[in-house]
């Protein structure tokens, strides 16, 4: 069976393209748009991995990250942050957090799909 | 894999002029005084999501003006730039920039660089001198010599002695000492203007030079290595609690607008097959299917309101774009004026909606061009220096209203009739206050003295109300002197659907809509009586009005003679007429087909159904058959 992740984001355009790619490496893709969504989702089903957008209205991504890791379930889940910036200040917080990685946005599909197969493939 | 992100543009652009729109909203409703942090917060996440997108898609030009925008929100949030009226008209003016930028990359056409040049520089030149600027700084990785368990006193001791050679960001040494303790690697940030390479050879007194790297390119991604999977400490006490998810409030999808238009289509073929099936079956008389039928009919006009209610839309969405029209055409005509507006939920067909654009636009020119006096003349008359525009939707049985209401000078009786006279219009001292405002519709009548190029061509009200009948509704004016003007129209709410009464005029059955329908009687022979070239006209209980005979209207032969016809009383624009038929065949819910795609516009007529026997009946347009009876326009033919 294929592995699942779930992609969040508020940007339509950004999930629709996280969506393309990784589904096109063979990837079961399940799209949120807000903190609260994923939440939700995370909890009707356990994902092999989480894809997270930093900057969202309502709860950002750190809010998720340690909302994620407080369920069980998602102890060991691989979770990388997707972030326009990469200060040493938003690294702290992320790795804080408990997010297993990070990755600046604009990126490069390629590079995406080498992290995620590092981890669920 | 060659991945062609091109295709996901399309949902960026709308996402895009979304964000756009929020940013213009709330740019506007901006009191530079004393602003309101959350929405200059709300500003900057929108130009900030915007940048994202283009950076991600490789719009240069959208990118560059909307980071430069995001600085100085970004400084005016954080309170280190002070907002005013003239840096608001700046970051309108980038939004504009964007909103055309948006446009051409849609139309796979080049943005105008030159543009882009310019704005960023306005922009830029706002920034605040003390703004840090945002330049990368240089960093360095450094790697514990040695493999094995780590002496922490020994980092400690390495950690003081690059301290001594480097200057770190506090709580740097803290991290720096983790790390090294922890992976045995470490990156540094180097201070502003630092040369890596050079530091290297700095820190060599104190490190290996092989366990110090320059990276080759600030990393793009990079993985925290506790937080691997396998090497996770216990999970830490969550800072938020999983939350529950928020009641969805505003639950929706986007859905192409076709995909609507052809489920309305198939409800309303739907809605003509039953009335096909119950017919025939009523001919049958069939009674014990009346059960299932009813069932099925209460069904279908469930199926039928929920259909029709996806085409509507808020107004408010039409409304959205008034605040800045106000805002600039005040300010280029020298005059102080606020739009409020009311009712921007009142949903509406969409396929009204785009319509509605330019008889509003028209009429809130209007109102800023020829009604709202100049600051000096209004105080000058006792008024405050600012004007006021209303714009408000409602709902009125059946109908949607838009009013465009103004506290100027209003509308000047003597001025009207003087350029109807110029114009050779039918104007004298006696006419009545409403059929003076009547006059301002004809065509290329305008009072304006000069014709300014915003209102004052004279392409006006007609225009208006053309189009606004064009939609099936009416426009009147009101006004009185000195305290203002105000500007109805309505609409119905729906053109897809109505409720009609089925008239027989000889072999034909036509539809006339209910919500024109005042009352319908047999005349008793007194109450009708002959006028000049053979009209004529009924007295309803003292009214006096004029009767149209559809047949000759609508050119087809009466099946009756005079005197045993039915009269249908109608009313339109605050004027009443009868209508003379045959016969009242009963009400009928109908399904509205526009005709003008197959025959061009048809006289006295304002479209077509299917009637339960598979014949086709036309649905009467009602104000203009009452125009005919009021003698206002000549005689109508129906082809």
């Amino acid at each position: 069976m294929s592995k699942s992740i779930l992609t969040v984001d508020d940007s339509t355009s950004m999930r629709q393209m996280l969506a393309f790619i990784l589904k096109g490496a063979g990837y079961q893709v399940v799209q949120a748009s807000s903190s609260d969504e994923a939440l939700s989702q995370a909890a009707s089903r356990t994902f092999d991995m989480v894809l997270t957008d930093q900057n969202m209205p309502g709860g950002d991504g750190l809010d998720l990250v340690c909302a994620l890791r407080a369920l069980p379930a998602y102890a060991d889940t691989p979770i990388i942050m997707l972030t326009t910036e990469s200060s040493e200040e938003m690294k702290n917080k992320g790795r804080a957090a408990g997010a297993t990685g990070w990755m600046v946005k604009p990126f490069d599909p390629n590079r995406l799909l080498e992290v995620v197969r590092k981890f669920v493939n | 894999m060659a991945v062609d992100l091109k295709q996901f543009r399309g949902a960026f652009f709308e996402e895009a002029r979304e964000h756009l729109a929020e940013m213009e909203r709330l740019l506007l409703a901006l009191d530079p005084t004393n602003p309101d942090t959350e929405n200059v917060n709300a500003i900057f996440r929108a130009a900030h999501s915007i940048k994202g997108g283009a950076n991600m898609f490789s719009l240069a030009e959208i990118a560059a003006v909307t980071h430069e925008m995001e600085t100085v929100l970004d400084a005016a949030r954080k309170a280190r730039l002070r907002l005013s009226g003239a840096i608001i008209d700046t970051l309108l003016r980038g939004c504009d920039f964007v909103r055309a930028a948006l446009a051409q990359a849609g139309a796979d056409k080049p943005a105008d660089g030159v543009r882009a040049a310019h704005i960023t520089a306005q922009l830029r030149g706002l920034a605040v001198p003390d703004a840090p600027p945002a330049k990368p700084r240089a960093r360095l990785e450094l790697a514990w010599p040695g493999k094995g368990k780590r002496d922490p006193r020994k980092v400690k001791k390495l950690v003081a002695d690059v301290a001594r050679l480097v200057k770190l960001e506090p709580g740097a040494l803290g991290a720096l000492q983790a790390d090294l303790m922890a992976q045995g690697k470490a990156d540094i940030t180097l201070p502003e203007g630092t040369d890596a390479s050079r530091f290297r050879e700095t820190l060599a007194f104190v490190l290996p030079e092989d366990c110090i790297r320059v990276p080759a390119a600030q990393a793009d991604f990079g993985f925290f290595e506790e937080n691997l999977p396998k090497q996770r400490p216990a999970p830490k006490p969550a800072a938020a609690e999983a939350t529950k998810p928020a009641a969805s409030e505003n639950l929706s999808i986007r859905v192409n607008a076709e995909k609507i238009d052809r489920l309305i289509n198939l409800t309303g073929e739907l809605m003509i097959g039953y009335s096909m099936v119950r017919s025939g079956i009523g001919a049958a008389g069939v009674d014990h299917l009346g059960m299932a039928l009813a069932t099925v009919e209460r069904n279908l006009r469930e199926l039928q309101e929920a259909a029709l209610s996806i085409r509507m839309i808020p107004i408010g969405g039409v409304f959205a774009r008034f605040p800045r029209l106000v805002h600039d055409l005040s300010a280029q005509l020298g005059k102080q004026a606020e739009l409020r507006i009311e009712g921007e939920s009142t949903e509406l067909d969409r396929g009204l909606v785009e319509k509605l654009i330019d008889p509003l636009t028209h009429l809130i020119r209007n109102s800023l061009d020829h009604g709202i006096e100049p600051p000096a003349a209004r105080v000058a008359a006792g008024k405050p220096a600012r004007g006021t525009i209303w714009l408000r939707a409602s709902h009125e049985s059946g109908n949607v209203v838009v009013e465009v209401l103004d506290d100027g000078a209003g509308l000047s009786r003597e001025r009207i009739l003087k350029r109807a006279t110029e114009q050779g219009l039918r104007a004298d001292e006696a006419m009545s206050e409403a059929a003076v405002w009547e006059l301002i519709f004809a065509p290329g009548f305008s009072t304006a003295t000069a014709v300014s190029d915003v209102s004052g061509r004279g392409v006006g009200m007609d225009v208006v109300r053309r189009n606004v009948r064009e939609l099936g509704g009416h426009v009147a004016v009101s006004s009185e002197a000195g305290n203002g003007m105000r500007t109805v129209v309505r609409l119905p709410l729906t053109l897809a659907i109505m409720d009609g009464m089925e008239l027989a005029v000889g072999n034909e059955v036509y539809i006339a809509p209910l919500s024109a329908i005042v009352e319908s009687l047999r005349p008793a022979p007194g109450d009708l009586k002959s006028i000049a070239n053979e009209s004529r006209v009924l007295n309803l209980r003292g009214e006096i009005m004029p009767v149209l005979s559809l047949a000759k209207a609508l050119g087809t032969e009466h099946a009756c003679k005079e005197g045993e016809e039915v009269l249908v009383v109608v009313e339109n624009g605050g004027r009443r007429a009868a209508l003379a038929a045959d016969a009242l065949l009963g009400q009928q819910q109908i399904v509205v087909k526009n005709l003008e795609g197959n025959f061009g516009k048809v006289s006295g007529v304002a479209g077509a159904t299917i009637l339960g026997n598979g014949a086709v009946s036309l649905i009467l347009d009602i104000p203009e058959l009452m125009r005919v009876a009021l003698g206002t326009e000549p005689h109508a033919r129906a082809a």
